[in-house]
């Protein structure tokens, strides 16, 4: 008898551990919106202020910034974020599970892995800088909070407003659904003891696609003399 | 007492049973079918030492005999010394089914609507529509690296029906994938969720006498990974030296 009211306490707190754990998943993706779909900027989608740049950063030539930029264009290397999040469309897949979420682009660059499973990011000693960074996020009553780190200096670094993505960049990023989710408002706040004299936040507007909108694979070849030709004699702006 | 046990039992099973309530009610997607997602990964189950032994193991293809000529020509041209593919010396994107023969990881995103695969090696995430969509009529598909990829739950198994590849790839077992090519697959958890088996059947007159068939197995990654960028940089001296092109005559 005593084993049999064990199994029932035993089977008790089992069912209350899960009932947290259960719960706790709920609150964290199951009761969450949807971000699920393919979005797009439009010509008035971006809000983008002027970056406030440290003196040395603002006083850097731009041209340097250019040739770089067309260097990473020449050789088809991952471009990264910010730039990714300027691909459009984008595609946002919230996984059913409520772990993980994943941005995926028409370039040929990695998606972003967003871990909502409550983990914390990498720790920086064992952790390879990547275009993306790590990113982990959570949600905050209706807005999704995604935290990034782990950048690395590949790609295309330039920040929309001013400034470029470093290896000491921190990336705050609160995405809502607005219009009763035909819109995704996307806040993106930078901060870089290297690069910013004080945090730059800007806001993306991105409008949901029509039903049926489909992925696309915009291909980058390097052994394409004519391409690279055109690219690193561009003119810098 | 009996009445005491019974009223027990229900109050234990009581949380669970709400905490299972609780998430079904709000879950916006299929509980029923099964969760694929998570990262992937091949193992060396046969002990062959690497994982092109495991690939050795499949089935050989029954090819056309103008395409098994083709492959002779190719071989002997390789053992000439001939640069039969630049694709590592110039990083070209890797066509399907290359990630999935792959010793990298893949992570599976998976909604209602849509699964993502994401490969870390470089090449486009594979986009497999699940709200019943047709592929696009001939004229309007767009060759791609993964093709065109639609997909449907029979029971525990999710039917992915593929067109529309760019073409130039290669399958284990010696086949080729050709801008006709039809594959199907049948991604099944096996193990209790530990094990996912793909099986994969390509099809194609112009390249096949009869379907081609063979089934890759992943395991499921620990809690926690997370995905790599597996860059390739062609403008990297070592890289760029992988493949050296023979003077020209």
């Amino acid at each position: 008898m005593r084993f049999r009211h064990s199994v029932i306490c035993g089977s008790a707190a089992l069912g209350s551990l899960m009932l947290c754990c259960l719960t706790a998943a709920a609150q964290n993706s199951k009761a969450s919106p949807s971000l699920s779909g393919y979005w797009e900027l439009h010509f008035d989608s971006r809000n983008v202020p002027p970056a406030s740049l440290k003196p040395e950063v603002a006083a850097e030539d731009p041209a340097i910034q250019h040739k770089k930029d067309m260097t990473e264009l020449r050789w088809c290397h991952f471009m990264g974020v910010p730039y990714s999040m300027e691909s459009t469309p984008i595609d946002i897949l919230q996984n059913q599970n409520g772990k993980e979420i994943i941005i995926t682009s028409s370039l040929r660059s990695p998606a972003r892995h967003i871990y909502t499973d409550g983990r914390s990011h990498v720790n920086p000693d064992v952790f390879d800088p990547v275009s993306n960074g790590h990113s982990i996020g959570h949600w905050e009553g209706d807005t999704l909070i995604v935290d990034t780190v782990g950048f690395s200096e590949e790609g295309l670094t330039r920040i929309p407003g001013g400034g470029r993505r470093t290896t000491t960049s921190h990336l705050v990023e609160r995405y809502r659904l607005l219009d009763g989710g035909k819109l995704l408002s996307v806040t993106f706040t930078w901060e870089d003891p290297k690069i910013f004299a004080r945090p730059h936040t800007y806001e993306f507007r991105y409008y949901r696609s029509p039903k049926g909108m489909e992925a696309r694979e915009f291909d980058c070849d390097a052994n394409n003399e004519e391409r690279a030709q055109f690219l690193l004699e561009a003119p810098g702006r | 007492m009996r009445s005491l046990r019974l009223k027990s039992a229900i109050l234990a099973a009581l949380p669970f049973l709400c905490g299972i309530g609780a998430v079904g009610q709000s879950t916006p997607s299929k509980s029923s079918v099964p969760d694929l997602s998570g990262f992937w990964e091949r193992k060396d189950e046969i002990g062959s030492g690497s994982f092109g032994g495991t690939l050795e193991r499949i089935p050989k293809a029954a090819l056309k005999p103008e395409i098994i000529a083709a492959n002779r020509e190719a071989a002997a041209r390789q053992a000439r010394g001939e640069v039969v593919s630049l694709g590592s010396k110039w990083c070209l994107t890797n066509q399907y089914p290359f990630f999935m023969q792959h010793s990298a990881a893949w992570d599976i995103v998976q909604t209602d609507n849509e699964i993502v695969q994401v490969p870390e090696v470089h090449t486009f995430p594979r986009h497999i529509y699940l709200d019943g969509r047709p592929h696009p009529d001939a004229a309007h598909l767009q060759p791609s690296v993964n093709g065109h990829a639609i997909g449907h739950w029979e029971g525990d198994t999710l039917v992915v029906d593929t067109i529309g590849f760019a073409g130039g790839a290669g399958t284990p077992g010696g086949g080729r994938v050709g801008a006709k090519t039809h594959l199907v697959e049948r991604f099944r958890l096996r193990d209790g969720g530990k094990v996912l088996s793909v099986t994969f059947t390509w099809e194609d007159p112009s390249i096949y006498l009869s379907p081609h068939t063979y089934e890759l197995t992943y395991h499921k990654s620990e809690p926690g990974t997370y995905a790599f960028e597996e860059y390739c940089h062609a403008d990297d001296p070592v890289q760029g030296g992988s493949v050296v092109e023979p003077p020209q005559k």
